[in-house]
């Protein structure tokens, strides 16, 4: 997987490694967690934190600012295709989106943003924009 | 020709989602971001039909909308589900 954004301004430490404890936001503050993984996703980096709570990158406090991506067309066909059949199993499992922090928000809310990168024309304004 | 930096493209990406409202979905908007991520779809699909070429361009398009609604209509049934409760 190769991801776009380089690490320009990024401190050598980022991102943190497993074992670490990352600070990042939610809704009403911030939380704490201790990082299992690192991974890729569709368009950004996700923190999976040993108690299977994910954090995308962008609300640990500390990442690179902007935050790091990938393009659109970095992502394989069979990559993607995964990523919806397995989103697709999770709706039918019943699990619901609205859970913060578990893994289908995180994957539904990744290939929202995935799906409209790659998608999206050029000059067109996003659906509720100004 | 100019080139926009890496980090002026890392920004533009980010402010791109941030202005769809797709960095952070609020957990009660995934209807609404669906509905509209489809819409997104449905504009490039039918750009793609008028072309003769980007087959396989369509064919993922036609594969994501597909998704999408399954999702869509996953997701309603579920709420459905959890409010008759």
């Amino acid at each position: 997987m190769r991801p776009t954004a380089e690490r320009a301004g990024a401190s050598a430490s980022w991102p943190p490694e497993e074992g670490r404890v990352i600070t990042f936001k939610v809704v009403n503050g911030a939380a704490t967690g201790i990082v299992k993984e690192v991974r890729w996703g569709l368009v950004w980096r996700d923190f999976i934190l040993e108690d299977g709570r994910v954090i995308p990158e962008h609300k640990v406090l500390g990442h690179p600012e902007p935050p790091v991506w990938r393009k659109a067309e970095e992502v394989t066909q069979d990559e993607r295709e995964d990523w919806e059949r397995r989103l697709v199993s999770m709706a039918e499992a019943g699990l619901d989106p609205r859970d913060r922090e578990q893994s289908f928000w995180a994957e539904l809310n990744q290939y929202l943003a995935y799906t409209y990168l790659r998608f999206k024309q050029a000059g067109v304004k996003p659906p509720h924009s100004e | 020709m100019s080139r926009p930096s890496k980090e002026s493209e890392r920004e533009g990406v980010w402010r791109s989602l941030s202005e769809a409202g797709l960095i952070d979905i609020a957990p009660d908007e995934f209807p609404k971001r669906i509905k509209e991520a489809k819409d997104v779809v449905m504009g490039r699909l039918g750009k793609l039909l008028e072309a003769t070429n980007q087959v396989q361009e369509r064919e993922s398009a036609a594969y994501s909308l597909a998704t999408l609604k399954k999702l869509e209509r996953t997701l309603a049934q579920s709420v459905k589900r959890g409010g008759s409760d």
